[in-house]
C-alpha cells in the first residue's frame, strides 16, 4: 500500500475493484465504516458478483472478469473528457508534460518495439525525448502532440463508455453511476482510495491492471495524500513481509533485483544497471547486504562475495517451477507453509509434476493435500503405485505458538509475542528454528571443504544461535536486518548511513531504523530491554504527530513502518509546490520555512526546501522524480494500459485484433489445453471466503471455522441455473479442458448474466479454499485453472477462465 | 441494578461471522456441520450448540440487489415467554435484565422451546457430566478436539443422559466480571455494542436517523408486545424480511398460567384453571413439538 489501513478513514471515496475487503480483509471494514459514518464517504464496489462488500457499499456495478483495463481506461477517458483531473498535480507531479521519443507508437494492440518471435518488447522505443545535455524535454502547457498527456488522450480515444460497457458487460447506467462518484476526487479538498487484491493481479494483464489504478490515481492527484493511494490489500498477514524479505525469485531483500547469470556477470556490471532517484544508492544497499551474508570473507577485492550469490538462469516463478518438475528437471521440493495441490493452478498437471520428485519436504501445521498428494483419497486422483516420491513432514508452529514480526499491507512491521506453547507431543517447531537448524546442519555437512563451489555455504555467516538445536536469538536477527557498523558493532540509525565499501552490514535496507541502539549491541541483552529498543514492539496507540499534536491516524508510535517509519509514501504530494497543504483537511506534511513538518515522516530529504533543486519532485524512487502516467521502463507489456482478453475468453477483443496480452509467456500445452469457447462458454472466476483462509489448511481443520462454510459450492445466476435445469442445492459438475470440479450449486440473484458485445455471457464463481484433507473437504477449484500468467510477474490467471456446468 | 442491553446495528454488518466463532469459543460450544441450506448461511436456525447465527437474506428491489444480515440469538425479552413457560423456574431474569438458565433446575421439558416466539432456545441431550451429545450419523466428521471438547459422539457414549435447554446467556460470566459479551468484543465493523439500556436505545435512535436516507424501511426492533427486548436492533428492512415476528407475543394461555393461575397457588383450583391448562397443552400440540407428550405428563404431575 502507498497508504495504510487506518488511513482508509480519511477517504471521501473508497473504490473497491479486484478485492472484497469485507470478506477477505474484515478488519479493514472497521476503517471503511468510519469513513462512511464520519466523512459521509461513498463506497463503490465493482466485481463480477455482488459480494458482502457490495452489500454495505453505496454503489455496486458488475463487470466481466478479466476486463479491468477496459473499465479503468474508460474511467480515465471520462476524467479527461469531463475535465475532472487535478490539473496542478498532473502538470507538476507526473510525467504528463514529458515529450516521448518519435519512435514510440501504438497500432492495433501493439506498441512499437514488439518482437513476435520472442513475444517481448524492446522498451528502448518508449524512451523520453532528450535535449543535447541529456535532459528530458517537457511542455508544461501539455499541448505538444508528443507529450505524455496528449499521447494518453490519443491512446484512450477508443475507450468511450459504450464500447467499454459492451466489453465489460456493465450496464451503462451503472457504469456512469460509478464514474460520477469515483472520478469526483480530482479536487484540492477531496481524496479517493483504490483498494484491490488478487482479483486485480491474478490475470495475464495483472501488472497492467495495477498500473491502470496508479494512472487513474495520478490523474486525480490521489497519491501521497491522506485518504488516497493505490492500496494492495495483502492476502496473508505477512505477505508484505515475505516480499520485503525476498521470498520471490526475482528479488533480493529490500527489492534489490536478483542477479541473472546472463546479464549480471559481476558486481560492477550489476551496479551499472543502477537506476536514478533514490535508487542511486543501491550499490550501498547491495554491498551492505553481501557484507551481512558473507562477513569477513566479503571484501572489496572479491566483490564482497557477489560471485557466491545464486544467479537466475531463466524464469523461476511458481508455474515455471512446476513446469520444470513436470519435465523431470527438478528432483526435490521444500513446500514451506505452502499447499500447491490446492493453491497452485492446474492441479492435475501439478500433481503429475510432483510425482516426478525424488523427495518432497512439507512444513506445515497439518497434513496438507500436498504432503498427501500421493494418497488415493477421494478427490486426489493420485495412483499411489506409480509414485516413488519420498515425503518428509515437519510439523510447524502456528503464529500464536511463536514470536516474531508480521508486516501488514501498510508496511507496518508489528512484533507479536508468543501466546501459547506448542501442543505437547507433536515436536512442532517455529519457522525460525527450522530454518536456523537446516542452515547449520547443511554448513556442518560442508565443514572443512575448500572447494570453490562450496564457498556459498562455507563462507555464509550464520551465527543466530549458539549451535545446532539451540533456539536462535531474535536480537541477533534484528541487528543484522537493521544494519550496523562492521568495525564498532554499532547499529546504524537509518539506511542513509550505509556504505558501499564494506564498512557497514545490513540484511534488508528498507527495515533499517527499526532497531537502533547507537552503541555496540549486546545481542544477548535481556528481552525486556530488547522490546523497548525494537520499534516493531512499539504499542503506543495514542495517535500523535511528532510535535505532540493530535494525529490524522498515522500512529507513528505504533510498530515500525518501512521506509524510515513513513506512513504515507510519496507524501511530498500532500503539499503544493510552494510547500502548503492543498487543503487543511488533507494536510499531512508542510514546509515551515526551514524544514518539513506535519503528521508523518517526510518521504524525501526533510530539509529540502520547495525552492531547492528537486524540491518539487515528490516521487523519490522514480528516475524522474515524478509519477509515471507513461511508463518508459519497467513494464514488459507497454507504457500505457491496453485491454486484452484473458487466455480463455468467450468473445473477440473489441479494441484490437490482438486477443491475448502479446508479452505473455505461453507454456507447453501438455495437460494445459485451451478451453474452446463454443464448448465452454461460461466465464468462471475463483475467490476466497471470509471463513476459510487460503488453501484451507488452517481453517478446514478447525471445527468452528469448518462449520461456517462446510461445502464446496459454485455460485451461479438464476438464469444460468434455469438454462442448465439446475436447482439450488443440486450437485453439479463444472468442467473444462483441464479438469472437472464437483460442487453444490448455489443459485443466487447476486450473479447476473451480462450482455457482452451483443452476446449473453454467463459467469459463475467458486471458492478455491477446498481440498481433500481436513474436517470439511471438497474439490479444488484449481483443477480448472491453467498454467498461464501475467506478462510481468507470471502470477497465474486464476480469476478468468472458461468452463461449462451440468447436473452431476 | 442497572439493566444492560446489547445493540445490534444490521446496517453495518458484513456477515464475517466473527461473532459466531467468538461465541463458540467463550461458551465452549461444539461445532455443528449442517447440510447445505441454499446460501452462505451455515445453520438453519439457532440451536443449543449454536447460540449465535448470522442469517443471510437477499432480495431485489427495483432491480437493485439487497443483501442483509442479521445476527440471530436470544433476544432477552423483558416479558419472556420462556421464563413464563418454565415450570421449574430454571429460566429467570438476572439483575441486569438478561434471561439466564439454571442448569440444575432444568428438567428438559421443552416448554421454553415450544413457546419462544423467536425459536432461539432448544433442548438437547447431554452426558451426565454436561458434555453435549453429538449424533455422529448427522455429523460424520465430528472430532473431539479443541473446541469440541465439551461434546462427545453418540456412538461412543453409553452412560446416562439428561435433557437440558440451552441458549445465549448474554455472556453472564463476562458481564459479572465487567466485560462485554464475547460477540461484541470481536465485531470489526461496529455492529455490536453493549451497555446501559438507555444509552443503547439512544444510540439506536441516533443511528436510525442517520441511515433512513439509505435504508428508507429502517426501524428499531425492540417490540412493545413483549415490553421490549434487551437485544435491540437497528434493522435495515422490516422485521419480517429477516424472519422476525413484527409483534412477538407471549401465548395467552402462558400469560394466564403464569400471571394469574400460578400465583393463586395450589389453593384455588377450579374449572376455569383446568380449561386454561388444557388450552395450554393443546396450544403446544398444535405446534407439533416432539416433546409434547412427555410434557403433558409432567404438566399433569405439576398441576
Amino acid at each position: 500500500m502507498t497508504n495504510h489501513w487506518v488511513d482508509f478513514k480519511n477517504a471521501d471515496v473508497i473504490f473497491i475493484i479486484g478485492g472484497n475487503p469485507a470478506e477477505n480483509h474484515p478488519i479493514s471494514w472497521k476503517w471503511i465504516e468510519v469513513a462512511q459514518r464520519e466523512r459521509g464517504a461513498k463506497v463503490v464496489v465493482v466485481d463480477p458478483r455482488f459480494t458482502r462488500s457490495a452489500s454495505r457499499a453505496d454503489i455496486y456495478a458488475p463487470m466481466r472478469s478479466g476486463t479491468d483495463i477496459a473499465f479503468m481506461n474508460g474511467l480515465m477517458k471520462y476524467i479527461i473528457d469531463n475535465k475532472l483531473y487535478f490539473h496542478d498535480y498532473v502538470q507538476k507531479y507526473t510525467n504528463a508534460a514529458f515529450i516521448v521519443n518519435d519512435e514510440y507508437d501504438f497500432h492495433d494492440g501493439l506498441f512499437s518495439g514488439y518482437d513476435e518471435a520472442k513475444r517481448s518488447y524492446d522498451a528502448k522505443k518508449w524512451a523520453y525525448k532528450k535535449d543535447e545535455e541529456g535532459k528530458v524535454i517537457k511542455d508544461e502547457t501539455l499541448k505538444d502532440p508528443r507529450c505524455v498527456w496528449q499521447l494518453l488522450q490519443k491512446h484512450l480515444e477508443r475507450y468511450d463508455v459504450d464500447t467499454v460497457c459492451s466489453v465489460t458487460g456493465t450496464p451503462k447506467e451503472d457504469y456512469l453511476k460509478v464514474a460520477e462518484v469515483v472520478c469526483s476526487t480530482g479536487t484540492h479538498d477531496r481524496s479517493g482510495n483504490i483498494n484491490y487484491a488478487m482479483g486485480t493481479t491474478q490475470h495475464t494483464v495483472g501488472s497492467q491492471n495495477v498500473r491502470s489504478y496508479a494512472m487513474f490515481q495520478l490523474l486525480l492527484g490521489n497519491i501521497g495524500i491522506p485518504g488516497g493511494g493505490v492500496n494492495a490489500m495483502r492476502g496473508e498477514s505477512n505477505v508484505q513481509g515475505s516480499t520485503d524479505y525476498a521470498l520471490l525469485f526475482h528479488i533480493l531483500p529490500g527489492y534489490l533485483p536478483a542477479p541473472a547469470k546472463a546479464t549480471h556477470t559481476s558486481l560492477e556490471v550489476y551496479n551499472a544497471t543502477t537506476p536514478g532517484g533514490y535508487w542511486a544508492n543501491r550499490p550501498k544497499f547491495m554491498a551492505s547486504m553481501l557484507k551481512a551474508w558473507f562477513g569477513d570473507y566479503a571484501q572489496p577485492e572479491n566483490d564482497f562475495g557477489y560471485d557466491l550469490l545464486p544467479k537466475s538462469y531463466g524464469n523461476h516463478s511458481f508455474i515455471s517451477i512446476f513446469e520444470a518438475m513436470f519435465a523431470g528437471d527438478l528432483k526435490g521440493l521444500i513446500c514451506w507453509g505452502q499447499n500447491p495441490m490446492v493453491g497452485g493452478p492446474n492441479s492435475n498437471k501439478e500433481r503429475t509434476a510432483m510425482s516426478n520428485l525424488d523427495w518432497l519436504v512439507s512444513i506445515d501445521l497439518y497434513e496438507t493435500e500436498t504432503s498427501a498428494f500421493w494418497q488415493e483419497t477421494e478427490g486426489s486422483q493420485a495412483k499411489s503405485a506409480d509414485i516413488n516420491t519420498e515425503v518428509f513432514f515437519l510439523p510447524a508452529n502456528a503464529s500464536f505458538e511463536k514470536e516474531g514480526t508480521v508486516s501488514n499491507s501498510g508496511r507496518w512491521s508489528q512484533y507479536r509475542w508468543k501466546a501459547v506453547s506448542p501442543r505437547e507431543g507433536v515436536n512442532s517447531k517455529s519457522d525460525l528454528f527450522i530454518v536456523n537448524d537446516l542452515a547449520l546442519r547443511v554448513k556442518k555437512l560442508y565443514e572443512g571443504s575448500t572447494a570453490k563451489r562450496d564457498l556459498a555455504i562455507t563462507k555464509l555467516t550464520w551465527n543466530y544461535s549458539d549451535g545446532i538445536g539451540e533456539y536462535p536469538k531474535i536480537q541477533r536477527v534484528a541487528k543484522e536486518i537493521n544494519g550496523y557498523d562492521v568495525a564498532t558493532g554499532k547499529t546504524v540509525g537509518l539506511f542513509g548511513e550505509l556504505k558501499d565499501d564494506g564498512t557497514t552490514a545490513c540484511g534488508n535496507w528498507i527495515y533499517s531504523g527499526m532497531y537502533v541502539k547507537g552503541v555496540d549491541v549486546n545481542t544477548d541483552q535481556d528481552e525486556e530491554q530488547f522490546f523497548k529498543d525494537y520499534k516493531c514492539c512499539n504499542r503506543d496507540d495514542d495517535d500523535k504527530a511528532p510535535d505532540g499534536s493530535k494525529g490524522i491516524g498515522n500512529h507513528l508510535n505504533w510498530s515500525f513502518a518501512w521506509p524510515a517509519n513513513r506512513r504515507i509514501i510519496y507524501n511530498r504530494c500532500s503539499a503544493d509546490w510552494s510547500g502548503k497543504p492543498w487543503t487543511q483537511d488533507k494536510a499531512n506534511l508542510w514546509w515551515d520555512g526551514s524544514k518539513w513538518t506535519g503528521y508523518d515522516i517526510p518521504d524525501f530529504v526533510g530539509t529540502k526546501a520547495p525552492t531547492d533543486p528537486g524540491g518539487t519532485d515528490p516521487y523519490i524512487m522514480m528516475n524522474d522524480g515524478v509519477g509515471a502516467i507513461f511508463a518508459p521502463t519497467g513494464m514488459a507489456d507497454g507504457p500505457f494500459t491496453e485491454h486484452y482478453e484473458p487466455f480463455e475468453s468467450p468473445i473477440p477483443n473489441a479494441f484490437s485484433s490482438v486477443e491475448l496480452n502479446p508479452a505473455v509467456h505461453i507454456y507447453d500445452d501438455t495437460m494445459n489445453g485451451l478451453s474452446d469457447s463454443a464448448q465452454y462458454p461460461i466465464v468462471a472466476t475463483t475467490y476466497r471466503m471470509c471463513e476459510h483462509w487460503q488453501s484451507g489448511v488452517m481453517t478446514r481443520n478447525l471445527a468452528w471455522l469448518a462449520e461456517l462454510v462446510p461445502h464446496m459450492f459454485v455460485e451461479m445466476s438464476e438464469e444460468l441455473a434455469q438454462e442448465k435445469q439446475i436447482k439450488n442445492g443440486d450437485q453439479v459438475i463444472v468442467s473444462n479442458v483441464r479438469g472437472e470440479v464437483k460442487a453444490v450449486a448455489m443459485v443466487t440473484k447476486r450473479f447476473k448474466p451480462l450482455n457482452v458485445r451483443g452476446k449473453l455471457v454467463h459467469q459463475l464463481g467458486m471458492p478455491w479454499n477446498f481440498g481433500y484433507k481436513g474436517i470439511v473437504t471438497g474439490h479444488q477449484a484449481n483443477l480448472l485453472t491453467a498454467h498461464i500468467g501475467c506478462a510481468n510477474t507470471r502470477i497465474p490467471e486464476y480469476k478468468a477462465l472458461l468452463c461449462d456446468v451440468r447436473r452431476a | 441494578m442497572t439493566t444492560y442491553t446489547k445493540y445490534v446495528d444490521t446496517t453495518k454488518c458484513t456477515a464475517c461471522r466473527g461473532c459466531m466463532v467468538s461465541c463458540k469459543n467463550w461458551n465452549e460450544l461444539p461445532a455443528e456441520i449442517e447440510p447445505f441450506h441454499g446460501s452462505y448461511q451455515s445453520h438453519e436456525k439457532v440451536t443449543a450448540n449454536t447460540w449465535c447465527l448470522i442469517k443471510y437474506n437477499e432480495k431485489e428491489v427495483n432491480g437493485e440487489m439487497q443483501w442483509h444480515f442479521m445476527k440471530d440469538a436470544c433476544k432477552h425479552c423483558v416479558d419472556a415467554a420462556c421464563v413464563k413457560a418454565c415450570p421449574q423456574e430454571a429460566l429467570f431474569h438476572t439483575e441486569t435484565g438478561a434471561v439466564n438458565r439454571d442448569w440444575d433446575k432444568c428438567v428438559g421439558c421443552g416448554y421454553c422451546e415450544t413457546n419462544c416466539p423467536f425459536g432461539v432456545i432448544q433442548v438437547q441431550e447431554y452426558a451426565e457430566d454436561g458434555r453435549a451429545i453429538i449424533d455422529d450419523e448427522a455429523q460424520p466428521t465430528f472430532r473431539e478436539e479443541p473446541g469440541n471438547m465439551n461434546a462427545i459422539r453418540k456412538s461412543q457414549y453409553n452412560g446416562k443422559t439428561v435433557k437440558k435447554s440451552n441458549k445465549c446467556d448474554l455472556c453472564a460470566s463476562r458481564v459479572e466480571a465487567g466485560k462485554k459479551p464475547a460477540c461484541v468484543t470481536t465485531c470489526p465493523s461496529g455492529v455490536l455494542d453493549f451497555g446501559e439500556r438507555s444509552e443503547m436505545l439512544a444510540m439506536a435512535d441516533a443511528r436510525l436517523a442517520q441511515v433512513k436516507e439509505k435504508y428508507p424501511n429502517a426501524n428499531i426492533y425492540n417490540p412493545d408486545s413483549i415490553s421490549g427486548t434487551n437485544v435491540v436492533y437497528v434493522l435495515a428492512e422490516s422485521p419480517e424480511f429477516y424472519g422476525l415476528p413484527a409483534k412477538p407475543v407471549v401465548p395467552v394461555s402462558l400469560a394466564l398460567w403464569k400471571d394469574i393461575v400460578q400465583p393463586l397457588g395450589k389453593v384455588a383450583w377450579g374449572a376455569a384453571a383446568a380449561v386454561i391448562v388444557t388450552s395450554f397443552i393443546l396450544n403446544k400440540r398444535s405446534k407439533g413439538s416432539q416433546h409434547t407428550d412427555d410434557h403433558s405428563e409432567t404438566k399433569g404431575g405439576d398441576a
